[in-house]
């Protein structure tokens, strides 16, 4: 169908003594306008714009007082309100836009104080694309929004036959990485007059960032844009196994996340202790009390085991996991204790006994020692317990090392007489918790 | 560090040392030779003592450090054939039998030198087999399979696995900890 205005020019040509009309070609070019202006073939949806400039060519000021655009499919932008007053040799540009939305031929009059051209422009018969109640316009951008990584978006496209022809559509693909269509087109597709295809396009990115593709249809693209981000990080927790919190064990501890991750990334795990310089206070594997470890998607149990060493001093051990911005602690709690002696050792020579005590105290307060010896027969040597106060000599040895409570004691006795009939040993330490007995230990 | 004090004695005088118990002795998976000092469940290694050490063996009493071509028993230095070395010590302490298993020679102490014999493997109450640690008969399991075993101090084993080295005593099984890097930073 075709429609056709009736015009009416009041001037013959475009131009007048006062003033000239022209068409904007580009950046610092143009042309003058013949009677007739020719916007061309647009399809259906899409629209086509000339920029009008009329020149004031006079010495004196020339009033503007009318501006007219009359006709379908055409409309005006950018002029200035009237009367407009236009100095010599100025100029005043109107955009002209030809959008036709049905399928046939256009035409419209513009006139500039009554001197007018012809305006012209046709269609190709082509469905227009629609996302809800929103027609786009070719070169137009369909934003998907902020997805997680993984996650996807559906948009819901619509392609419609506004026209009264059948409408055929030969091509359709998406482009882009992390955009596709949900379901093949069905291709070469008809459209009758006034019937629709809707489909719908995905966005699944699968790592974060910026992204953009393109949907285009007959040669026409139409811009598709998302964004993604990190899903977050699952909140962890600490798990410590020791069955027997004291000091010299080996216990385990891992970091649990509360559902497997969709994440990636890497957590640290720190060990802090409260009680005092102890080098033995530590994880058994790579750093001594730092350890990375990587998360990985679907992963719940991203450390699983470490073994780590409750030392020999007393104090809290204190345990925290920083992931994703996520922090959680677990602490063992490692009370004082009496000294504890690991292995005892007597050794004598013919003038000569030592005494070798091996043990740590967790306190750091150990003070008195006692020293007795006895004969085959189970009696008590003379001259009985030896005491000593060994306090400032511990304290000493302590403040001096990194190595917590350990220690190794070895006493020289030197004896009057045979050490033939000395047979046992017995050691006692104290310390603020009270006294640990070696127990009776025969001498080698 | 040693701390003397002094005793004294209705009888006599004594002294007294205070010092930081030693366990023994290991080569790492780098090939460097680390005192391990502390109690059973709280052990401490410490830096490189020396460098290119394929076994180290120590009973309490004595130690023996196997380099490429040489064996060194405390301050003795032997030639001896390449490859690491498994020692038995007898009840004093002392190196009876060294086994050379990449040259298949075993030196037995004959009171004044080692003499050289060729053979498959040295009697012990201490293998591995099939990756797994039997002691005195009794199999050791440990988590991983084991590759290595050698004496670490007095009534300890130290038994090396692809990832870990674990000192044993008895039936109980420990961890080592790591030492510092090799090269001088923390690992």
């Amino acid at each position: 169908m075709k429609r056709f205005l009736a015009l009416s020019l009041l001037c013959c040509a475009a131009a007048t003594a006062q003033m000239q009309l022209l068409q904007v070609t580009g950046p610092g070019a143009e042309r003058e306008v013949a009677e007739v202006l020719a916007f061309g073939s647009v399809p259906v949806g899409e629209s086509a714009a000339v920029t009008l400039r009329v020149r004031n060519t006079s010495q004196a000021s020339l009033v503007i007082r009318t501006v007219v655009l009359g006709g379908t499919g055409f409309a005006m932008t950018g002029q200035p309100s009237l009367p407009h007053q236009l100095a010599p040799g100025f100029n005043m540009d109107v955009t002209v836009r030809f959008a036709p939305r049905d399928f046939g031929t256009y035409s419209a009059n513009f006139s500039v104080n009554g001197v007018g051209i012809l305006l012209t422009g046709s269609t190709t018969a082509a469905a227009t694309l629609w996302n809800g109640t929103t027609q786009l316009p070719s070169g137009s951008a369909t934003d998907f929004g902020l997805a997680e990584r993984g996650t996807s978006i559906v948009k819901t496209f619509r392609l419609e036959n506004t026209t009264q022809q059948t409408v055929s559509v030969q091509s359709a693909a998406v482009t882009g990485t992390n955009f596709k269509l949900a379901q093949a087109f069905p291709l070469p597709m008809e459209l009758a007059p006034r019937n629709a295809y809707e489909f719908a396009v995905v966005f699944t990115p699968l790592s974060s960032g910026v992204f953009q593709g393109s949907l285009v249809i007959d040669g026409r693209t139409y811009r598709l844009t998302g964004s993604a981000n990190e899903p977050p990080f699952p909140k962890p927790t600490i798990v410590v196994e020791l069955p027997n919190p004291s000091s010299a064990q080996q216990g385990k501890v891992s970091v649990h996340l509360s559902q497997a991750s969709r994440s990636i990334g890497t957590g640290k795990l720190r060990m802090e202790f409260t009680g005092g310089s102890d080098d033995a206070v530590r994880f058994t594997r790579g750093s001594s009390r730092t350890a990375t470890f990587d998360v990985t998607e679907g992963i719940s149990i991203p450390l699983p085991e470490l073994t780590f060493q409750t030392g020999t001093t007393a104090g809290t051990i204190v345990f925290t996991a920083e992931v994703g911005g996520w922090t959680a602690t677990a602490s063992v709690e490692i009370s004082g204790q009496r000294v504890f002696i690991e292995k005892s050792r007597v050794v004598k020579n013919a003038s000569m006994l030592e005494v070798e005590v091996t043990g740590y105290d967790n306190t750091r307060s150990l003070d008195e020692l006692s020293f007795t010896f006895y004969t085959s027969r189970g009696e008590v040597v003379q001259p009985g317990a030896i005491r000593v106060n060994a306090a400032p000599d511990f304290k000493r040895y302590f403040d001096s090392t990194t190595v917590g409570g350990v220690f190794t004691l070895k006493a020289v006795f030197p004896v009057s007489g045979t050490t033939t009939d000395i047979s046992a040993a017995e050691v006692q330490l104290s310390n603020a918790r009270g006294a640990a007995a070696s127990g009776r230990v025969t001498v080698q | 560090m040693t701390r003397r004090f002094f005793l004294t004695l209705t009888a006599g005088v004594a002294a007294a040392q205070i010092l930081k118990p030693r366990i023994g002795y290991i080569a790492d998976r780098e090939g460097c030779l680390r005192a391990v000092e502390g109690v059973a469940g709280a052990f401490t290694v410490s830096d490189v003592l020396e460098r290119d050490v394929l076994s180290a063996a120590y009973s309490g009493r004595a130690l023996v450090v196997k380099r490429a071509e040489q064996v060194r028993i405390d301050d003795r230095m032997l030639e001896s054939p390449q490859g690491p070395a498994t020692v038995v010590f007898d009840k004093k302490g002392q190196p009876a039998e060294i086994f050379f298993p990449d040259a298949g020679v075993l030196w037995t102490w004959n009171g004044k030198g080692y003499d050289a014999a060729p053979a498959q493997d040295v009697i012990s109450d201490v293998y591995i087999r099939s990756g797994e640690l039997l002691v005195r008969g009794v199999p050791l399991r440990l988590p991983q399979t084991v590759t290595r075993v050698s004496q670490l101090g007095e009534g300890w084993l130290v038994a090396y696995t692809s990832e870990t080295i674990y000192a044993v005593k008895g039936e109980q099984v420990f961890e080592l900890p790591e030492g510092e890097d090799a090269k001088g930073g923390q690992e």
